[in-house]
């Protein structure tokens, strides 16, 4: 059956199936991934999916059910499972959006899933060629990566709304293992791009083989309490782990450190954290959001000033307030929830020699691990495994391994006492985060 | 499911163009999920995960495609467009037949002839149980799951299969408030069972203990930093085996030489006393089922005996990377993965030792009663882990709870480092997530003691 029959097919027997109003949510993707292991293509995916939300109103109460089938059948189960989620609902202020009154439709495809997929194995066997002929610590490459997608997001609603927005990106995923007599090192990259011009083979190469082989000879630190820069993607993880803290439904839910701080300073002066649906670099680029809402830029701190939550309809409803266009849908199985678009902290001016000058001893922390178990966004603890460099008078000493970082998220904020201009996206999840490095006054490290 | 000539001209359609391997995967997974928040169902969800994968191997290297659309048509359509990657002809006539088994699992009440009215009360007594335990706790949510998930798996070798596999799971995370900071404690009870593994639990046992747990460690002081003696309690305490060994054991990472642990077997690897195992058999476990994703039979696979690395866990692929024999543990998510080596329920065995005798034969350290999750680098075998609820031993006694701690080493050290294991063997249940992404899997031990390991916290060291 033809995906858009289907559509408009379980929209019309909702109508008479006592549903008041509805919604169908469509997520189809493209994908295609190759992995390339000493010289051979050694795994290749292409796929194209499907997956289908239903939600509709019944006696005040949103039924929701989901399919990866599509035929004739699957309209009855839908609605039926619908129904039978809608009855055991407690009251709640979910609803059906009739639209914005405007839209600012960007372009939001690129094409590069279309490229010569000829020239992106091309592309995998040169980083490879490159990797062992830089150094030849370098023993192997356990994930040499490339993979692009396309994906979809279209709405269609009882209400007369009618919605879709396609989004492409592509990226490598480069892994290896570097070995100095017994010493093993591992480093990890990777680069997200839209156009394969962008990716500079040379400076990729060279700064994963350098996070390596400078891990040679590491050792763990004593526990203490240190200055710390946190280089550009670990922040980014730790802002990604830490994002749900501004949404609206964990605030009213008392799940969040923001309750009670809407326009209270949280965070240093210097911070401002932006989420931005139109940011050119950022792969959440939608001009609306899950539940139909018309995207809107907003700075979510402000200078250190907590100015708004992120919000869907439900939630602003509550709070008496817009939605923030901020309604989210990890996929068709879940329910609307709330997540930032592009997220990123503002960047400062000042390069990375900068911030690592600013402190007489500072441990700069290249990598952690750990975020979905070590960090906890209820009562924002975190502590983390880590590794980097000690830095003296501006000068790296020695390489750092076997150590934990731990701390709060609220203090954290407030200690950042210097962002650098080494802005970098990080790998878009819920939500897609950027951030440049940033200096912290003091973490307590754990160590030998 | 697709039937038997179908998919015998798919697999004749995927090696027109000379794998010599190829297999086709159909999944149709029906679920339900209901949430509780507040008091009140804020969420209640029902659907249909379905889908085929197909899977092309020549030599070691390997083609996946998956679909939505499961017209012969397409599915054909989709095989020669798989196989167009290679470029010899390799015809084989392929005849499956269905294979026979004994199915170990047996379900009594199938989640769909549970009213959700039902659900719904059982979710209410524990949450009503958890938010009453203490006037500390602020908030409670439960998550009640459930899935039927029907498999059928078929490959050029012959192999017919048709697995089902049951699964019900509770999430009760409790959230306790004290002038201004919050903790949490959290149970994840459940079972390779229908409803009747509430009548072999006591859930709201469980609610309780999450209350409990965020009470404790709202009460408690910032774990100490450095290294120290770590007692590790049993059942969830085995994750410390699943990310600090058995990661690294699967032949996803040894098969390209990227594990500490490759080219290792008959070596000691561990202490003396240390025996560990992976079983998908164990009747309605967590991390059990008949079949792997693969077709092959899930076995009890010896990993380590008496501190010597015995074996791997091994998928088809791998297992022909390494010349080794697959060991019944090719997993995956979904039709969406290509399947490689996965755990099922990995536990390290019973020693000789009572926990009281482990606790008092210890002056000072952490005990690690209820442990979170954590990940690993294979490849250094360097592990994180966090600790939900932390005691200070302070001369042989439990001293005071402590909070945020989180424990990190490298997997070959901590395995010599067991210095005493416990008697008390049990398991628990968690979701592991890796490249064939995320699935269920068991994980257990007795409680034992490390002797030396690095803990990360925020408060003074000794």
């Amino acid at each position: 059956m033809k995906i858009d029959n289907f559509m408009n097919g379980l929209l019309k027997k909702a109508k008479s199936n006592d549903f008041v109003d509805s919604e169908v949510y469509l997520n189809r993707s493209k994908n295609f991934e190759i992995r390339l292991y000493k010289k051979v293509i050694d795994y290749y995916e292409e796929n194209e999916e499907y997956g289908l939300s239903f939600r509709g109103l019944n006696k005040d109460k949103m039924g929701y059910s989901y399919s990866e089938k599509f035929n004739q059948d699957t309209i009855d189960t839908l609605l039926d499972n619908a129904l039978k989620n809608a009855q055991i609902m407690d009251e709640d202020e979910e609803e059906i959006y009739s639209g914005s009154d405007q839209y600012k439709k960007i372009e939001t495809r690129t094409g590069i899933f279309e490229q010569d997929r000829d020239k992106k194995i091309e592309l995998l066997k040169d980083i490879e060629k490159k990797i062992y002929s830089s150094d030849d610590r370098i023993k192997n490459i356990n994930y040499c990566i490339y993979a692009d997608e396309e994906t979809g997001e279209k709405i269609l609603n009882s209400k007369g709304l009618e919605l879709d927005c396609k989004n492409d990106i592509a990226y490598i995923y480069i892994s290896i293992i570097a070995k100095e007599g017994n010493d093993v090192r591992t480093a990890t990259k990777y680069q997200l791009f839209r156009d394969l011009k962008e990716v500079n083979k040379d400076e990729f190469v060279k700064e994963l083989v350098k996070d390596a082989v400078d891990q040679f000879g590491a050792e763990s630190i004593n526990s203490d309490k240190y200055p710390v820069i946190l280089k550009n993607e670990v922040f980014v993880n730790i802002l990604s782990t830490f994002s749900s803290t501004l949404s609206a439904e964990n605030v009213q839910k008392g799940l969040s450190l923001f309750k009670g701080k809407l326009n209270k300073k949280v965070a240093s002066n210097i911070v401002t954290i932006v989420d931005d649906p139109f940011f050119e670099d950022g792969y959440r680029r939608t001009y609306f959001d899950s539940e139909g809402v018309a995207s809107k830029y907003k700075e979510v701190i402000s200078q250190g000033k907590l100015q708004t939550y992120l919000y869907n309809l439900k939630t602003a409803k509550k709070d008496g307030v817009e939605s923030t266009a901020n309604g989210y849908r990890s996929s068709h199985k879940s329910k609307i929830s709330i997540s930032p678009t592009n997220m990123y902290l503002k960047k400062g001016t000042n390069s990375f020699n900068q911030l690592k000058d600013k402190f007489k001893k500072v441990i700069i922390i290249e990598d952690v691990q750990g975020l979905h178990s070590g960090a906890n966004p209820v009562s924002g603890d975190f502590s983390l495994s880590a590794r980097g460099y000690l830095a003296k008078d501006g000068e790296i000493v020695k390489p750092v391994e076997q150590i934990t970082i731990s701390g709060n998220f609220l203090k954290l904020l407030n200690d950042i006492v210097m962002i650098g201009n080494d802005f970098k996206m990080g790998l878009p999840g819920n939500g897609h985060f950027g951030s440049a490095s940033v200096a912290v006054k003091s973490l307590d490290v754990s160590g030998g | 499911m697709l039937n038997k000539t179908v998919l015998e001209d798919i697999l004749t359609a995927a090696l027109k163009n000379g794998g010599d391997f190829a297999e086709v995967f159909v999944e149709d997974k029906f679920s339900n999920s209901i949430n509780l928040i507040n008091g009140e169902i804020d969420s209640a969800n029902s659907g249909i995960d379905y889908g085929i994968g197909i899977r092309i191997i020549k030599g070691t290297n390997e083609i996946y495609v998956y679909t939505n659309n499961d017209s012969k048509d397409n599915l054909i359509k989709l095989a020669k467009k798989a196989a167009k990657q290679f470029d010899k002809s390799n015809l084989k006539d392929i005849k499956l037949r269905y294979a026979d088994y004994e199915n170990l699992h047996n379900i009594i009440t199938y989640p769909t002839q549970v009213e959700k009215i039902k659900k719904v009360k059982l979710v209410r007594n524990a949450y009503q149980a958890a938010f009453d335990y203490d006037d500390l706790i602020t908030q409670v949510i439960i998550s009640l799951s459930d899935y039927t998930q029907n498999v059928q798996i078929a490959n050029s070798n012959g192999v017919l299969v048709e697995d089902e596999r049951t699964r019900v799971r509770v999430g009760i995370q409790s959230v306790a408030t004290l002038k201004g900071e919050k903790q949490t404690g959290f149970n994840g009870p459940g079972a390779h069972m229908g409803y009747e593994y509430f009548d072999e639990i006591d859930l709201v046992d469980k609610a309780v203990d999450a209350s409990r747990m965020a009470v404790t460690m709202i009460k408690a002081s910032h774990a100490p930093q450095g290294k120290m003696p770590v007692i590790i309690d049993n059942k969830f305490g085995g994750v410390i085996f699943h990310e600090a060994c058995g990661h690294g054991l699967e032949a996803t990472s040894v098969a390209k030489d990227s594990s500490v642990f490759a080219n290792k077997i008959g070596e000691q690897i561990a202490s003396n006393k240390v025996t560990a195992i992976d079983d998908g058999t164990i009747p309605n476990q967590w991390g059990s089922q008949n079949f792997d994703d693969e077709g092959h039979k899930t076995q009890r696979n010896i990993l380590i005996k008496d501190g010597i690395l015995k074996g791997y866990m091994i998928d088809y692929l791998n297992g022909k990377r390494l010349k080794m024999d697959p060991t019944g543990s090719g997993r995956r998510e979904s039709y969406k993965y290509s399947p490689t080596s996965r755990m099922t329920n990995t536990f390290i065995d019973n020693g000789e030792h009572t926990k009281e005798e482990i606790i008092a034969k210890t002056k000072y350290g952490l005990y690690a009663k209820n442990m979170g999750g954590g990940s690993v680098n294979p490849a250094t075998g360097e592990f994180n882990f966090n600790v939900r609820e932390g005691y200070l031993i302070k001369d042989g006694e439990v001293y005071k709870p402590v909070r945020g701690a989180t424990l990190i080493g490298k997997g070959s050290e901590i395995l010599k480092k067991i210095d005493l294991i416990g008697n008390n063997l049990d398991l628990a249940e968690g979701m592991c997530g890796s490249i064939s992404g995320s699935v269920p899997a068991g994980v257990g031990q007795p409680t034992i003691r490390v002797s030396k390991l690095t803990v990360g916290g925020r408060g003074e060291g000794k």
